[in-house]
């Protein structure tokens, strides 16, 4: 992978974290992305949400994440 | 992420644990969700298809699985079950986790993890987390374990003395024929150390695949053999289900069985445990018919003494 393109993921890497780490604690924020409709739907809010807050994420950038949370997932933990 | 404080772990369930370095909680949002499926970890794949629960996970250190035990203690656990594996367990907790009022966690890897680390307190800690109440009226935790965590029973029953544990197996040339068919995790060489399943070190590497599966059921009985001894294990056969669950499980575990679960308990052991949407078939006949001789002279060699040492020790108890 180029490093422009790394240094892109682990930006994005980044500011999904951030993201978390203001949606896991907000009864609020988590009840809006639970009933998100679709995925794109999700993905859009997610966005949305991020931008209300500074953080820059795109779409390719959240998808990106979940893919990533979904690879991990297969992978056993010890 | 940074560690999360535990008062806000309400409605969060462990569902990994990263070994390498100090250990990490991973979390999943299960709040609103029913433990249905007859594995965790399908209820927990179930979860993750939502992109929510997927996307937004929490980290933790272990500690905070103490904090939260404080905080928030789930259910003390009703009744430990050890198995042989392909051999009724997932009858007897599907069964159980049929009445209201029980809550069944059901080879959930967070409790895999912490009993390698054979950590006691770790144990405690992720069995309450585990605990939680899923719905109002449920009272009483069954913990269904892998089929290799019966070396781990001294842990155990360290952890939660007192606590009662039972063995269910079946007879291993059936077993056998089904880890031919489709193997478990543990009768996969490699997946589990020799040391993890009671194995002198390399032997996988010389054995046939009937006699690597043997080996480790023959293990793991022995491991079972030493439990019922020590008064540590009620033995249950295969043979008995599903009316053993009923006659000695229940009582044992403490749950009440009234004319509402006879129904609830009958219908449930008419279903497939691993596939409720399919009917119960009884496979003793087939398999037994599959049994090729190699199959049968490797149970001979490495399962067989412990196999009948269970049944003598089960048929000596009243």
């Amino acid at each position: 992978m180029a490093r422009g393109a790394r240094l892109g993921r682990r930006m994005a890497e980044s500011a999904l974290d951030e993201l978390r780490t203001a949606v896991v604690d907000d009864r609020r924020l988590r009840e809006r992305l639970l009933v998100a409709p679709s995925r794109e739907a999700f993905v859009a809010e997610v966005v949305e949400l991020a931008h209300a807050r500074g953080i820059e994420l795109t779409p390719a950038a959240v998808n990106q994440g979940l893919a990533a949370a979904r690879r991990d997932r297969r992978a056993r933990w010890v | 992420m940074g560690v999360a404080a535990p008062a806000r772990l309400a409605g969060w369930t462990p569902i990994a644990v990263r070994g390498d370095g100090p250990p990490i909680v991973r979390w999943c949002f299960t709040e609103g969700v029913q433990f249905e499926e007859p594995f965790f970890e399908q209820t927990i794949d179930r979860c993750l298809l939502d992109p929510f629960r997927l996307l937004f996970w929490r980290e933790t250190g272990i500690d905070a699985l103490a904090e939260l035990a404080v905080d928030a203690p789930g259910l003390e656990p009703a009744g430990f079950i050890f198995h042989l594996s392909r051999c009724g367990s997932t009858l007897v907790s599907r069964m159980l986790a049929s009445l209201t009022e029980v809550l069944v966690v059901s080879e959930a890897a967070p409790i895999d993890a912490v009993l390698r680390a054979a950590e006691v307190e770790w144990l405690r800690w992720m069995v309450s987390a585990l605990g939680q109440p899923r719905r109002s009226g449920q009272t009483r935790l069954v913990v269904k374990l892998d089929a290799w965590a019966i070396f781990a029973l001294p842990l155990v029953r360290e952890a939660f003395p007192g606590v009662p544990c039972v063995f269910v197996y079946r007879d291993p040339v059936e077993v056998v024929v089904s880890h031919l068919s489709r193997r478990g995790y543990h009768t996969v060489p490699g997946t589990i150390s020799p040391e993890g399943l009671g194995l002198p070190e390399g032997m996988s590497e010389s054995l046939t695949p009937e006699d690597y599966i043997a080996a480790v059921l023959g293990s793991i009985c022995n491991a079972a053999v030493a439990g019922a001894r020590a008064g540590a294990l009620t033995l249950l056969n295969y043979d008995s289900l599903p009316a053993a669950v009923e006659a000695t499980v229940a009582p044992l575990f403490g749950i009440e069985v009234g004319p509402a679960a006879r129904v609830v308990f009958a219908r449930a052991a008419g279903k497939d445990a691993k596939n409720p949407y399919l009917p119960f078939v009884p496979d003793a006949g087939d398999k037994q018919r599959r049994a090729s001789a190699r199959t049968r002279e490797a149970v001979d060699i490495w399962c067989q003494p412990a196999y009948e040492e269970l049944e003598g020790l089960r048929c000596s108890r009243p």
